[in-house]
């Protein structure tokens, strides 16, 4: 029996599209170890009480909706990217909202965590370099 | 018309025909207030459960990112309603937000409280979110609008009552003010009658006119039944009068009326010094013609003798019959004891001429005493006594002559 090329190649080859994991990444050696998906999406959302716990933490998203940033949300969430945009809409007339610094790309995250102790970014899991930590995985 | 302390017909149905309105009112303004305020109060309950789930979104928002601006809008939201006491929101952290229309929060006591919870986990309990109701306000909602309805029922009311307001004036007491109107002009016992209503006429007022009518009837033939029989009580009273003092066969004054007559005359007589005479008269030859001619003729004979006297006899002279066959005169004014002599022989002389009675001609004498006044007694007793005696000296001296009592 034989068997087709391509399918023993697929087999073969871990599909870099088929990893849909997510990594938090924070400073190796930073001020944050790990964290709980909870503590992550508190964080993101800007619950003051969780905020407070990290006064000089930095948290980086992406500008645009990207698939990354989807994903992200849907998994931390549950929530679609128009909703988490109109939550953020709604928190901004208040003046004091206090959304996510926005980021270009992964790259631009992870130098950012690199260069900073106390940075909190998400980034594809096969993104992670070693001289970032993980401080949660989102399946 | 008379003054009359009772109220009008038309004033008592005018309050109560508005009385009534009123209290309808009233009770429609309890009653309705009662159920207004417990629907309202439903009502209320859960238009604020509404309002609040259209705020419990970004409620929740503010309690999971402890944001007190959001938090502030929407109690802010919350107390835009009329009927919202008091809101607040809350969460375990440090968030409060709170907003109260009183000062004293103990005037709302009626609070509902929703639990928020996070945004992004249904589970997790991020803050409360409690709004009070404003009872007061509600209660003034349904005073309003229970109010409201009790007004247009008055007014409803109002217009039914001011039309049977208007009818029982027009159809009783116009008809009733007419009929009193025409009693009072209304002599008793005259011939006047009610006139019937010209306009409105109803079978009650018909009958109570007819009714008044039958009675006016009735008084007038009582009155006028009654005028007749008061007169000829007066005409009975007059005859009895008389037939007292008179004589009934001759119409001449009997003993009594002459007795009468005889005290006063005396009375007069002393006052101013008069002579007076009192001359008793017998008839001589009357029981004869009684007893042999009958009653008839003997009665006839009698008031012949009257008629005969008194047309001899001053107006003033008394000729009164006192029995059978007696005759008394009171003679008054004499000039002397001689007038009185001559007028005794005159009666004598007439009485002897015959009488024509029906076909007999009766000769009969009479008999006659005088007792002289004041020569032969001063009082009535004496001179009458007198008079009797002299009468009897002339019987006894052969009938058919005058005797002047002798001392």
């Amino acid at each position: 029996m034989r068997i087709p090329l391509y399918f023993l190649l697929m087999l073969a080859l871990p599909p870099a599209y088929a990893d849909s994991r997510i990594a938090i990444v924070t400073h190796k050696g930073g001020a944050i170890d790990s964290l709980t998906r909870k503590q992550v999406a508190d964080i993101y959302m800007g619950r003051g009480a969780e905020l407070r716990k990290h006064p000089d933490l930095l948290v980086l998203d992406y500008q645009g909706d990207s698939k990354l940033r989807e994903r992200f949300y849907l998994a931390l969430t549950g929530k679609s990217l128009p909703q988490i945009n109109a939550y953020w809409a709604r928190l901004a007339f208040s003046g004091q909202a206090n959304p996510p610094r926005r980021m270009t790309d992964e790259a631009a995250v992870l130098q950012s965590i690199k260069r900073n102790p106390d940075v909190l970014g998400y980034v594809d899991f096969p993104k992670v370099s070693d001289d970032v930590a993980v401080a949660l995985t989102l399946e | 018309m008379n003054f009359n302390p009772h109220p009008s017909l038309h004033s008592r149905l005018f309050w109560i025909v508005a009385g009534s309105s009123v209290v309808i009112g009233g009770i429609t303004l309890l009653l309705m207030f009662f159920i207004a305020f417990q629907n309202n109060i439903q009502e209320n309950k859960s238009q604020i459960n509404r309002l609040m789930q259209a705020v419990e979104y970004s409620a929740a928002i503010a309690a999971f990112t402890g944001n007190a601006e959001v938090a502030n809008d929407v109690i802010k939201g919350l107390m835009l309603d009329e009927t919202v006491c008091g809101a607040q929101l809350f969460n375990n952290d440090q968030l409060h937000a709170a907003s109260v229309k009183y000062a004293d929060t103990s005037t709302c006591p009626e609070a509902i409280l929703h639990t928020l919870y996070s945004p992004f986990d249904g589970a997790e309990v991020v803050g409360y979110l409690e709004t009070r109701i404003d009872i007061s306000a509600v209660k003034a909602r349904s005073y309003r609008e229970s109010g409201k309805l009790a007004l247009a029922l008055i007014v409803l009311l109002l217009i039914p009552n001011y039309v049977i307001w208007l009818a029982v004036s027009r159809l009783v007491v116009r008809p009733i003010e007419t009929l009193t109107q025409q009693l009072e002009e209304i002599e008793p016992g005259s011939t006047a009658r009610l006139a019937p209503a010209t306009t409105y006429e109803t079978k009650e007022i018909s009958q109570l006119t007819h009714k008044s009518n039958s009675l006016l009837e009735n008084i007038e033939s009582v009155l006028v039944y009654e005028r007749a029989q008061r007169n000829e009580i007066e005409m009975l009273k007059v005859l009895y009068e008389n037939m007292a003092h008179h004589d009934s066969l001759t119409g001449l004054p009997n003993r009594a009326l002459l007795n009468d007559r005889l005290v006063q005359m005396l009375l007069q007589a002393k006052r101013s010094n008069e002579l007076c005479a009192l001359i008793y008269l017998d008839l001589d030859k009357f029981k004869p013609v009684n007893d042999t001619l009958g009653h008839d003729v003997g009665d006839a004979l009698l008031k012949a003798v009257a008629e005969r006297l008194l047309r001899m006899m001053r107006k003033s002279d008394t000729v009164a019959r006192v029995g059978g066959d007696e005759f008394v005169v009171i003679l008054h004014s004499l000039h002397n004891a001689q007038e009185a002599n001559d007028i005794a022989h005159k009666v004598l002389h007439a009485l002897a001429q015959p009488f024509s009675i029906g076909k007999h001609t009766l000769n009969i004498g009479s008999s006659l005493g005088v007792a002289l006044y004041p020569q032969h007694g001063e009082d009535a007793e004496t001179l009458s006594k007198n008079a009797d005696i002299a009468m009897y000296a002339a019987k006894g001296a052969g009938r058919n002559n005058v005797q002047l009592f002798k001392l």
